[in-house]
């Protein structure tokens, strides 16, 4: 293949600048007094590890063991966690009935068995040593009775005054039980009222679908059958409850481009600040967060539509040449394109957008439109602050807040705080004592969803039925049963509810349907349809937005990591680096690289943000491909004590939020701090030195002599390999970088969480890590992922480096680690040409609460400090294939053994299995022309290899 | 001129005399047989147990199988110990069933250590019968570790087998097998 030479691709401006090692980051100072303490502790332990005779080890078998339980062997229950109400379906791997991880349910039609970031981390929650295991009342632990007894009471108060000024305040819900409870609430004490709040949840796009189609609607995108999407400052790629179902769509969709068919999509995307959706996109236009509404109008006005402004808003050259192209494409695509504006832009241009996507044939084709599937309650995405005002106006005398934390994530224009002193009786309801909760009169620890029944809607609508895999841990309360224990009457416990929920909507045959429900992890049929609006009409365009002036558009996202802050404790998740920015256990404000040369500020200057009169200060961020006049805040962030292990990361961006403008906030004005603080990101750990480490080609193009031609001969024998041959075959075109893949390698092997400090030290034990490159203009880069597991090299410099054996080459062509072995060298390491040697510098393990070792895979050694660990290619399920084959009397069939990356992976970016099959996937995937091997001119001859990334214009800009 | 011994090197010459002839002696002891065989290997003395359970009685003299008890002893990694209500079947009336007592703490005998990844299944499914690992277990008593289950104990094995079974010479013996 040949392709013009053309500038490597980089990973941060420093880099791009001739100096990658970025000024370490500000570390805590460590003092001589410490140092000896450490190392006398140190000491200490070394004395008792020689020590061998520990006591016996006990076996306590079952009272009465489970029905065809086979000790050792893992259970599977398929169930669901949430995330914004929305169901997740998961099936949880059990072993002696402790959850140890989740995967994503197989028979679930909306997710395929995928599953994202954040559903496989809430499997760490449930043993999370910070949730609340305690009934609070008056800022004191009471006995739980204590709370029985005062709900009593407060039934009957309310009974007597039909529930006036009681409230009732959930999250978005989707559960039917919970629904059904929250209506047997409001007809039970009819004068009550329910509000329902979400820091990023479903009502403001809801909302702007009622301005089009005159009541709330739910957009249901299916990017599978669409040919060219246009998104202008939407991410329907970005992590979020939908992010598996549309990455698994457009993957789908993209097969053609890379299967050589450059027309099959075509993603074109205008945006303010880099998505993930961005990053894969064909054509990607910056343009400030105000100004994306303008490309609507101009959109419109192109395409021709009624809807359209008179006049056409008036766009820069890059903008207009954007829009262009956008309105062929769709003109071009008969009905079979999606239009999508983005949530932080106006309600009128959200929208017009829908009205477009009518007027172009999507609806019904591409796109649909289904009932809520969080119905929103009586206020829409107003329902907070209705709530606050009553409060403030002294109308409520009891709050109910069911899993929610408005005191933190609520916008800054709020006080929810001084508002919920203003009711006499607050109650909270949650996993943790959070800010919210330590503000009630009460708090009651809410159980995990594993620990509960219930259910949920996934985002299609279909329903998942909760089953619990243990006893509340904690002592916690299912929410169907706090709410059931609200009115007189209500059923008795979480079981009880959700099954009076399913025995109504079964009807006869109750059993069998519920059995089946929970054995396949989904209520089949109870996906609403879509359904047609009377009208579709753009309302007319509100005044022209505000010219920007002086002042900035700040941006709000959630964070992709820990979301609106629930996750803040949630370890896995805090250590994840960003998919773009790679911060870990960190945040910071992005700014373009032009205004931050303006500014005077580089990566971690601080700076300070300012709203009215609300003032922040951040680290900056500086984000190659930011539009030049719009700031990016992550929510999420700058929580106290009760956030665990999260506290005190990063800022707390709600202080700056707008309870009327929840995603934007127009004419903010920043400025240079001074100073600086250390933020942590991995963007320039494991550095490969070396060419051409990320491929694109034109669709169709690849291939050649070159891509595998660069064995170089070798001293070294060649291994026979007589049976299998493992190998493993990443697609980047179809890497998204939504790092299901790292968290499902944490889960799966027990990968432990360093830290802080230690992740600044570079020492992340991540097995598997995605790299983020950048090629082209900071100004407009085109972005690329690349995952980087052990190669599993055949030639592999590890095994020749160490002296001590500890690596060695298995008969399957696996880089074999012996722990046991290893003293620590860390000469593999240094020998390692893709730095995916990890070391375990501290018992990192050890280190880790003891309540959350059941979550630790238990078919995986926990390794202790001083050895080399990395990727094994999950040979546990090699094995456990292999076993299962033999048992069977069979061979390994292809698809047999999935490693747990390879599984998680919404895109089916990672093929694995034996490459000595001709018919196995992954050895069609190594005869593709677009595979190559990184730094194959090593002659290391890695087992893991790459597909390049498909791009038109191979050696364009990306803008 | 500096010192060509330590002030410690009496002590130090002592100390390894000390070691050398402690080491004689065990080594002695053990070769009369006044140490049993085993003792060094863990093989020796059954541990103590909660209750006196004996194999010989259930094995040899009622004649129970061992999967009977061990019930995963095919099916999965590990054979497992009966529960409460597997004892009870036989040891508790039927009718009218008493409530369970809770189940007793059994001491390992058998105690692998952590980085090894043994199942049993496979070894069982495999013809490896319970006694070529765990010994003559029906003529216990009280049960005790019967072979020392080194590493060089079950390599002796997976070599051979390998061999017997034509597989590769590394298929039984490479570091994945038993390690992970």
């Amino acid at each position: 293949m040949t392709r013009s030479p053309r500038p490597a691709p980089w990973r941060s401006p420093e880099e791009r600048a001739g100096h990658p090692d970025r000024p370490p980051p500000v570390l805590p100072e460590t003092s001589r007094r410490d140092v000896l303490r450490i190392m006398g502790a140190t000491l200490a332990l070394a004395g008792t590890a020689g020590c061998d005779g520990s006591p016996p080890e006990r076996a306590i078998p079952y009272a009465v063991a489970p029905e065809d339980a086979v000790p050792g062997e893992p259970r599977y229950y398929a169930t669901a966690v949430t995330l914004d109400g929305y169901a997740q379906p998961v099936v949880a791997e059990t072993h002696e009935g402790r959850p140890t991880r989740l995967d994503g349910n197989p028979r679930h039609p909306l997710v395929e068995g995928r599953i994202d970031a954040f559903a496989q981390a809430a499997v760490l929650d449930l043993y999370d040593p910070a949730r609340s295991a305690a009934v609070w009342h008056a800022g004191a632990p009471v006995n739980g009775d204590a709370f029985d007894t005062a709900l009593a009471a407060l039934r009957a108060d309310w009974a007597a005054t039909a529930g006036e000024g009681v409230r009732l305040l959930t999250g978005p819900l989707t559960s039917p039980t919970l629904l059904r409870r929250v209506a047997a609430f409001l007809e039970a004490y009819p004068r009550a009222r329910w509000h329902a709040h979400a820091p990023v949840g479903p009502y403001g796009r809801q909302r702007a679908v009622a301005l089009a189609a005159g009541r709330p609607l739910d957009r249901r995108l299916r990017p599978e059958r669409a040919a060219v999407v246009v998104s202008i400052g939407d991410d329907p790629l970005g992590p979020g409850p939908e992010q598996v179902a549309y990455a698994r769509g457009w993957s789908r969709r993209r097969q053609g481009v890379r299967d050589g068919d450059a027309g099959a999509l075509r993603l074109l995307v205008a945006e303010a600040t880099p998505t993930l959706t961005g990053a894969v996109a064909d054509r990607r236009c910056v343009a400030d967060a105000g100004r994306l509404a303008l490309l609507v109008g101009a959109l419109a006005h192109r395409l021709g539509s009624a809807a359209a402004p008179a006049v056409p808003p008036e766009l820069s050259a890059a903008e207009t040449a954007w829009v262009a192209e956008a309105a062929s494409a769709l003109e071009g695509a008969g009905g079979r394109s999606l239009l999508l504006a983005g949530p932080a832009l106006p309600d009128d241009a959200q929208a017009l957008a829908l009205v477009l996507n009518a007027e172009l044939g999507n609806l019904g084709a591409t796109l649909d439109l289904v009932e809520p599937i969080a119905p929103p309650p009586p206020d829409g995405a107003d329902s907070l602050a209705a709530l606050v005002a009553d409060l403030e106006a002294g109308r409520v005398t009891a709050l109910i807040a069911l899993d929610v934390n408005p005191v933190y994530a609520s916008p800054g224009d709020l006080d929810v705080a001084g508002a919920l002193s203003r009711a006499a009786v607050t109650i909270h309801a949650g996993l943790y004592r959070d800010e919210t909760g330590e503000r009630c009169t009460w708090h009651v620890p809410l159980a995990h969803a594993l620990e509960s029944w219930g259910d949920a809607r996934a985002v299609d609508g279909t329903v998942t039925i909760q089953q619990p895999m243990l006893r509340p841990l904690f002592g916690g309360r299912p929410a169907a049963a706090l709410l059931a224990a609200l009115t007189d009457g209500g059923e008795a416990g979480d079981e009880e509810a959700v099954r009076a929920t399913w025995r109504a909507a079964f009807g006869d045959g109750f059993e069998a349907r519920w059995a089946e429900a929970l054995r396949l992890g989904h209520v089949p049929g109870s996906a609403p349809p879509s359904v047609v609006p009377e009208r579709l009409a753009a309302p007319p365009p509100s005044a022209e937005p505000v010219p920007p002036g002086d002042g900035y558009d700040l941006l709000f996202l959630p964070d992709p990591t820990v979301w609106d802050g629930r996750f803040a404790a949630n370890a896995w998740l805090q250590e994840l680096p960003k998919p773009l920015t790679k911060l870990s256990w960190d945040a910071a404000v992005l700014v373009a690289p032009a205004l931050a040369a303006g500014l005077g500020v580089e990566t971690g200057g601080l700076l300070t943000v300012a709203v009215g009169g609300t003032r922040l200060t951040a680290p900056a961020w500086v984000m190659p491909g930011q539009a030049p006049r719009t700031l990016t805040v992550m929510l999420g962030h700058g929580r106290g004590a009760p956030a665990g292990v999260g506290a005190g990361v990063g800022y707390d961006a709600y202080t700056l939020r707008r309870a009327g403008s929840p995603w934007l906030v127009r004419g903010a004005a920043v400025e240079r701090a001074g100073g600086t603080a250390g933020v942590v990101t991995t963007q320039t750990h494991g550095r490969m030195e070396g060419r051409d480490i990320i491929r694109i080609v034109a669709p169709g193009g690849g291939g050649g002599p070159e891509t595998m031609g660069r064995e170089q001969p070798s001293l070294y024998p060649d291994w026979p390999y007589e049976g299998h041959a493992w190998g493993m075959v990443i697609d980047l075109d179809a890497c998204i970088g939504c790092n299901a893949c790292v968290i499902a390698c944490q889960a799966e092997n027990s990968v432990p969480v360093v830290g802080r400090n230690e992740v600044a030290r570079r020492r992340e034990m991540h097995w598997l890590r995605i790299d983020r490159y950048y090629d082209g203009d900071a100004a407009n880069p085109r972005t690329l992922f690349q995952p980087v597991p052990c190669m599993h090299c055949e030639k592999a410099p590890c095994e020749m480096g160490c002296p001590v054996n500890a690596t060695v080459h298995g008969p399957e062509g696996l880089n074999q680690m012996v722990y046991n072995r290893c003293i620590g060298t860390r000469t593999c390491a240094a020998y390692c040409p893709y730095e995916v040697r990890r070391f375990n510098y501290f018992d990192y393990a050890a280190l880790e609460p003891e309540g959350a070792i059941p979550v630790r895979n238990p078919d995986v050694t926990v390794r202790s400090r001083g050895v080399m660990e990395k990727c094994t290619y999950c040979v546990q399920r090699i094995n456990a294939a292999r076993r299962d084959a033999r048992r069977e009397g069979r061979e390994i069939r292809d698809g047999d053994v999935r490693t747990a990356c390879q599984g998680a992976c919404p895109t089916d970016a990672i093929v694995f299995g034996d490459i000595n099959d001709p018919g196995s996937a992954v050895a069609r995937a190594r005869r593709s022309p677009r595979h190559y091997a990184l730094l194959g001119e090593l002659g290391t001859r890695p087992r893991t290899t790459y597909l390049a990334r498909v791009a038109d214009e191979p050696d364009g800009e990306g803008a | 001129m500096a010192q060509v011994f330590s002030r410690r090197a009496d002590t130090i010459a002592r100390t390894v005399i000390a070691v050398a002839v402690l080491l004689a002696v065990l080594a002695v002891l053990r070769l009369v047989g006044i140490i049993p065989p085993g003792a060094f290997a863990g093989t020796a003395a059954a541990p103590p147990q909660p209750r006196p359970f004996s194999h010989f009685h259930h094995v040899a003299e009622i004649g129970i199988d061992c999967a009977y008890c061990h019930t995963g002893v095919h099916r999965g990694p590990v054979a497992g110990f009966p529960s409460v209500e597997t004892c009870a079947g036989c040891h508790l009336p039927v009718e009218p069933r008493p409530d369970l007592p809770p189940p007793l703490a059994w001491n390992r005998v058998v105690d692998m250590p952590d980085h090894v990844f043994f199942d049993h299944s496979a070894h069982v499914t495999g013809g490896i019968p319970c006694a070529a690992c765990h010994g003559a277990v029906e003529e216990m008593d009280s049960t005790r570790q019967a072979f020392p289950l080194t590493m060089a104990f079950c390599l002796d094995c997976h070599r051979t087998e390998a061999a017997a079974r034509g597989l590769p010479q590394t298929a039984l013996t490479n570091c994945y097998v038993c390690h992970r």
